[in-house]
């Protein structure tokens, strides 16, 4: 009897599903697997970090662990060193370094422990040696780029990130180890040219979107289109990745101090997308967008999108999204999951694979208008799916209010 | 000439998925690759330890380190086999607890 219970309230359940539209069912089912794959990877990714420390405080033989300081001794019972784990902020994600400092203040070794950054991006941080250089200086030494350690271009955030994690772990040795703490770090609000270009890129939309006359509206259009590819790709190379969009979900949130653009930029589209359900980016400031349009300026190049492919290529697009969040969330590498050819065109930097595709979507744009936005880039279906969210939760909610009204 | 297209754009969108795959394996074996060490957490190694005893999980090699003695040095893990280290989580604020040669003592 049990069993027929529950075998009809299984039935009941699924109506009840089935009375859901399609794209509501996908949308229930991704965050579900979304949840799941961000506690899969908050749980099983982690360090053990005492068996490293001999590799950052040479002579080490045996390690004590007292609370976030790890302390060195050598074969004659002496200290060796200190050791701590230091976090900063990367491209995407945060950046963990173990460092290690004698007993007379000078850094005696560095150790990534975790980085999630783009690959491409941190392999400039290896070829440029730029951990070595903090090996032997001073703790209380400012250990910043661009003073006493040379910066890294095209790869300034991941950079900043590992500079970042090295001065952390030091403040700690210095404070639990050494007992000279250092003062406090002074961390100024970086608010530059890309921050306003942002800004007044975000309030030419939304006033080109306000205006009736479309010859204006093309024009502005072609404007935010042209400076975006210019201000945001070309000089800063600072477009919108899925990276960014999985380094919200996982958490990894910058300091504000020093990411602003960060902010402004993810949070005036989510904001703006939310609230008024308009895409502020892709047709208005995005900047390889932008590239494609101006190839098919050239050949007078139109959108093809045969109607038979249609509902295959949508969910295509919308798979490939998926799974580079899928995978981001479950490796906790915002940077692993990014596919987009964005830095190999702005920074002229990518592997092999990443030229080849760069190529054929640039050789598409001559045929097919703006072919990887409409069939490949991971940001449209995002826009789709916070669409489809805000529908859903706002019908929900129109209906909840009747029923309250009624009763 | 639309048969001709459709073929151009299937084709594109083809060749654009499996360039998408290959660099979602490049940036998988970039990371293990990059100088992170990776050790398992100790969810991974309790796993691992119930599943079977002689699993082991290294820190990847070639893994660079950078230190005074000599620039940079090819990692040898100091645990190696999974089995001889004791699945402890060590971030535990105020324990002190002792690594030496093969594992933890508290």
């Amino acid at each position: 009897m049990d069993q027929i219970q529950t075998a009809i309230a299984g039935i009941k359940r699924l109506l009840i599903l089935k009375s859901i539209p399609f794209s509501r069912r996908v949308f229930a089912v991704s965050v579900i697997l979304a949840v799941g794959a961000w506690v899969y990877g908050y749980f099983a990714n982690g360090t053990n970090v005492a068996p490293l420390v001999p590799n950052v405080i040479p002579g080490t033989s045996r390690v004590e662990i007292r609370g976030n300081l790890y302390i060195g001794f050598n074969q004659n019972g002496d200290v060796a060193g200190y050791a701590a784990i230091g976090q900063g902020q990367g491209y995407a994600g945060p950046v963990e370094m173990l460092v290690g400092i004698n007993p007379a203040g000078e850094i005696t070794g560095v150790q990534i422990i975790t980085q999630r950054e783009t690959p491409g991006f941190f392999r400039l941080i290896i070829n440029h040696n730029l951990v070595r250089q903090f090996v032997g200086l001073k703790f209380n030494a400012p250990l910043s780029l661009g003073q006493d350690v040379d910066a890294v271009s095209g790869a300034t955030f991941s950079a900043e990130g590992v500079a970042a994690s090295i001065r952390a772990a030091v403040r700690t040795i210095a404070q639990n180890g050494l007992n000279s703490p250092l003062p406090p770090e002074q961390k100024p609000i970086q608010f530059g040219i890309p921050e306003v270009a942002l800004l007044g890129l975000y309030a030419a939309g939304y006033f080109g979107h306000k205006l009736r006359s479309a010859q204006w509206k093309r024009r502005i259009r072609w404007g935010t289109l042209l400076i975006g590819m210019v201000v945001v790709g070309f000089i800063y190379t600072a477009p919108l990745t899925i990276a960014q969009i999985i380094s919200l979900l996982s958490g990894y949130w910058p300091d504000w101090h020093n990411n602003l653009y960060w902010y402004l930029l993810i949070g005036g589209i989510l904001f703006v997308t939310t609230v008024d359900a308009k895409n502020p980016y892709c047709s208005w400031f995005c900047p390889f967008g932008a590239v494609q349009e101006c190839l098919a300026q050239i050949t007078h190049a139109k959108l093809y999108r045969p109607r038979e492919l249609n509902g295959f290529f949508t969910w295509l697009q919308r798979g490939l999204a998926f799974t580079a969040v899928l995978l981001g969330l479950v490796m906790r590498r915002p940077g692993v999951a990014s596919y987009e050819p964005f830095a190999t065109l702005f920074d002229l930097r990518g592997t092999a694979p990443e030229w080849i595709f760069l190529g054929i979507v640039l050789l598409a744009s001559l045929v097919m208008y703006r072919p990887f936005c409409n069939y490949l880039c991971p940001l449209d279906p995002v826009f789709d799916f916070i669409s489809e969210g805000r529908r859903w939760t706002r019908e929900s909610w129109q209906l909840l209010r009747k029923k309250i009204w009624k009763s | 000439m639309e048969k001709l297209k459709k073929v151009l754009l299937i084709g594109f969108v083809f060749a654009g998925v499996v360039l998408v795959l290959i660099v979602w394996v490049q940036g998988i074996n970039d990371t293990a690759s990059s100088g992170a060490a990776y050790q398992p957490s100790a969810t991974t190694t309790a796993f691992m330890t119930l599943i079977q005893t002689k699993a082991s999980i290294s820190i990847p090699s070639g893994t660079p380190i950078f230190n005074q003695q000599d620039h940079i040095q090819t990692l040898v893990p100091p645990v190696s086999p999974i089995q001889q280290s004791t699945p402890t989580q060590i971030q535990t604020p105020n324990a002190t607890q002792t690594w030496i040669a093969n594992g933890y003592s508290e």
